[in-house]
């Protein structure tokens, strides 16, 4: 689309067209009036339409699905969903006949998204759409409706939201793994502090731990604790007790081990203990959350506003990571991060999606009051990362500063994303 | 912005007939959202838009706010109710918001109220003066980037608001049942598929005490037997809503949700003041009568309870009270979780009627909104706005696709009914 060239060369060659045939002077200088009046007139009533819906998968962290929304206007919306989206193809799109998102879609006007969310959400009913996978790649087709809203007024995502409290993103840094050394782990997180991020996050469940005792019971043993306790300690060590620290138990303990870990941590005052236990039963990640000054964060496997209404209700966690690519939404991330903010509660999205979601998620980050940080999981770990966008990498010095272009504001590049595309899945 | 209409068509038809002969734009020509994502405003990022000043008005009950910019551009708003002797509020609140960009009016609302924690930023006065400015500043947002403030909050689930009419029969003046049944009919008549009336009445001559807040039978006897003769004037088909202005205990409450249950109501409103939820949810439990709160409750922190409790069937937040049309959709997205329908309180000019609309039209879960039939009847609600079309027909308002809120106040028509002994837009 070239915006940027169009625009200045239409700008400049009208404006001058119009000052040499006095057809504005009388009103020349006002110039934010005529800024109003050359605004797209597209929005209301527009005749934009959706015309086609496809998808990609592409491997990465664990599976991504892009959305590409084309529509009758030359303008494309993109949109991803992460993880719940495995084997999905026939659930946005697809060719088998049945009911699916892209019957519903082709056609409509793409501007009233939160409409069109809760219209598929009705949909399927009974089909899904309390939850997981159905919700994840309606997420997908949510925010291409957002970055093509945006593209359709030529405005930033966030301003489609009620504006910005931030004009930049802080990112928190996935670390190292938990199979690593203390010594390693140590090392991995000083490059992340000498890297400009403020905030790290460590996994410490290890499945392959040796000290571990039973494949399938969820209790941590003495020498597990013992081992996140070591690597722990390396960590605070190196970066100091202002760098902010967080750690992932990825839902993997049960409640006596969740608590144990939670108290153990309790020494190196973290940013969060994410997950301790599963992320089915409530009453007891609150029970652990009322035993422990280690703050408790859960959310990456909850969906929609009304899973976190029961999280806040409860008071069964001190901070929710909505995954915004997977909870149904930008949208519905603002509403779940409005609804924390009446708990006194921060938001500190989930977030494992390409450079691309990445930025979807910052302008959702940016439009609440109530934001802490955004994860960001690709440090040094998978060079291939930035060409996954078209545009230059994103972050600088731990932040990701919003742009004011339209949409998203980033591009997909689908030729680097067709490379480690799913194979025997259509591809667009 | 005055002459908009006539300063932008010949702007672009000019600027589109240069364009062509010049053969700018051949190559893209016939691709009309490129064409128009070319024209959009470049004010937006980085901006030099910046407020200049806030200046207010007061006509009635109500608070008329403007912010000016240094663009030539400006944003209206308007609270109602809790906003009397709030003159130098304004004024303050003008002068913290100075300068500042109004392009984010959530951030803004939210600076506003951190910055007066002590100061009264919970509820009531504080509150519903910041919902005017908040409001100004959709609308001026709307209205720089040429598009209707529905879009700004996510886009709209409606074209069409459904209102209700309230008779205005106030109960001061001892209306008889058959006074009910003649108002439901005129309004009725006027197209209104939804019909509200008073039934509380402090001086009722029957009442024992003052202060007391328990009816006798025969206060029960005359709530009753209105909407009684309201119901058998209107038929099964009009929605009708009963307010008892929060004016009665626990005890009357109860009773008269209970004994207007064969009467089928929408909903009866406020039948105990808005403060304790424990109370209304003990109602509520123990009747089949939709119980409805809200025009006393301000921002989402007051909905909490009400809606985690179950406290009460159907919330109306007065959008022109509670916070705000960011802080109003949030309250909705909130009831929306509780499958609670949000039916908003409101007593405002039509700019605050269709600044409620956005809201109205950008939340799943909207049912109806209030409307006064004085507003169809008493010049005054015509002079003080300036608006083109047709304001409700057939119990809807269609809903402004003008940048903005899409209604202006008329300073001048505002001047005449301006409350006296206060600066007016001074």
């Amino acid at each position: 689309m070239k915006p940027d060239n169009n625009r200045r060369s239409f700008l400049q060659k009208s404006l001058m067209a119009g000052l040499a045939t006095s057809a504005l002077l009388p009103n020349f200088g006002s110039e934010l009036i005529a800024a109003v009046d050359r605004g797209p007139k597209f929005s209301n009533p527009s005749d934009l339409k959706i015309t086609g819906v496809k998808t990609a998968y592409m491997k990465g962290h664990g599976t991504h699905m892009f959305v590409k929304l084309t529509t009758n206007q030359g303008i494309t919306g993109y949109g991803e969903a992460m993880d719940a989206v495995r084997g999905t193809y026939g659930v946005a799109t697809g060719t088998e006949g049945w009911d699916n998102m892209t019957q519903f879609l082709i056609g409509q006007n793409p501007l009233d998204i939160n409409k069109i969310v809760e219209q598929i959400l009705r949909r399927g009913h009974f089909g899904g759409a309390q939850g997981g996978m159905y919700v994840a790649v309606l997420t997908g087709i949510e925010i291409a409706l957002w970055d093509l809203a945006g593209k359709a007024m030529n405005q930033p995502v966030y301003r489609l939201m009620g504006g910005k409290f931030r004009d930049k993103i802080r990112l928190y840094c996935d670390g190292a793994s938990s199979s690593e050394s203390p010594e390693d782990m140590a090392a991995g997180a000083v490059e992340v502090k000498n890297a400009g991020f403020s905030a790290i996050k460590f996994d410490i469940d290890w499945a392959e731990d040796p000290a571990k005792q039973d494949e399938f019971n969820r209790t941590a043993s003495n020498g597990e604790i013992d081992r996140m306790v070591k690597q722990v300690t390396a960590v605070r060590e190196a970066i100091g007790m202002n760098m902010d620290l967080c750690l992932d138990a990825h839902g993997r303990y049960d409640l006596p081990s969740g608590i144990q870990i939670a108290k153990e941590m309790e020494q190196f005052k973290l940013m969060f203990l994410e997950e301790p236990v599963p992320a089915e039963n409530l009453d007891i990640l609150r029970e652990i959350t009322s035993q422990t000054t280690t703050p408790i964060c859960t959310g990456e496997n909850q969906y929609l506003a009304h899973d976190f209404r029961k999280i806040l209700e409860k008071k069964a966690a001190d901070i929710i990571m909505p995954d915004l690519h997977k909870c149904g939404g930008l949208g519905e991330g603002q509403r779940i991060a409005n609804l924390a903010n009446l708990y006194y509660v921060p938001v500190a999205p989930h977030m494992v999606a390409s450079p691309f979601g990445a930025m979807a998620a910052c302008h959702c980050c940016a439009s609440i009051s109530n934001f802490l940080c955004l994860e960001w999981h690709w440090f040094s770990k998978w060079k291939q990362w930035d060409e996954l966008i078209l545009e230059a990498p994103l972050i600088k010095e731990g932040y990701i500063h919003l742009t004011d272009r339209p949409g998203v504001g980033v591009t997909p590049n689908e030729d680097a994303i067709r490379k480690y595309a799913v194979p025997d899945v259509p591809f667009f | 912005m005055k002459n908009n209409k006539d300063s932008r068509r010949s702007f672009i038809q000019k600027g589109l007939v240069a364009g062509l002969t010049g053969g700018a734009l051949l190559s893209t020509f016939g691709q009309g959202l490129h064409a128009a994502v070319d024209r959009q405003s470049s004010y937006s990022n980085p901006s030099d838009l910046k407020i200049t000043d806030v200046k207010c008005g007061y006509v009635r009950g109500a608070l008329y706010v403007k912010i000016y910019t240094n663009q030539d551009v400006w944003g209206c708003g308007e609270a109602v109710d809790a906003i009397h002797g709030t003159y130098h509020l304004v004024k303050r609140m003008g002068n913290q918001i100075k300068g500042q960009s109004p392009l984010n009016p959530n951030r803004i609302a939210e600076q506003l109220r951190k910055g007066a924690f002590f100061g009264g930023a919970q509820s009531g006065v504080f509150v519903a003066v910041m919902t005017a400015i908040e409001t100004a500043l959709w609308d001026l947002t709307g209205k720089v980037f040429g598009v209707p403030v529905y879009q700004l909050l996510g886009g709209k689930f409606r074209d069409k608001i459904r209102v209700y009419c309230d008779t205005a029969l106030y109960t001061a003046t001892n209306p008889t049942p058959q006074d009910y049944a003649n108002a439901a009919k005129g309004a009725v008549g006027r197209g209104y598929n939804a019909v509200k009336f008073d039934v509380d009445d402090a001086r009722d001559p029957n009442k024992y005490d003052r202060f007391n807040w328990t009816a006798n039978p025969m206060e029960i006897d005359r709530m009753y037997n209105a909407i009684a003769a309201v119901r058998q004037e209107v038929g099964p088909n009009i929605d009708i809503c009963v307010d008892m202005h929060g004016r009665y205990d626990a005890v009357t409450g109860l009773k008269m949700a209970q004994m207007y249950e064969d009467l089928n109501l929408m909903w009866l409103e406020e039948p105990i003041p808005a403060d304790n939820p424990e109370v209304y949810k003990s109602i509520t439990s123990q009747t089949s009568t939709p119980i409805c709160t809200g025009e006393n409750v301000y921002l989402a922190y007051g909905f909490t309870r009400l809606l985690s409790e179950s406290a009460v069937d159907i919330i109306m937040p007065d959008i022109q009270k509670a916070g705000g049309l960011g802080e109003a959709q949030r309250i909705a997205n909130l009831a929306n979780l509780y499958y609670v329908p949000f039916s908003p309180h409101m007593v405002a000019s039509f700019l605050g009627a269709m600044a409620s609309c956005h809201v109205c039209a950008s939340v799943p879960n909207f049912q109806i909104m209030e409307w006064q039939i004085y507003m169809d009847t008493d010049d005054l609600w015509k002079d003080i706005v300036t608006y083109d079309g047709q304001r409700t027909e057939n119990s809807f308002i269609t809903l402004s696709e003008k940048p903005g809120i899409g209604v202006e106040i008329n300073e001048e028509g505002m001047r005449k009914h301006a409350v006296k002994d206060l600066p007016f837009f001074e």
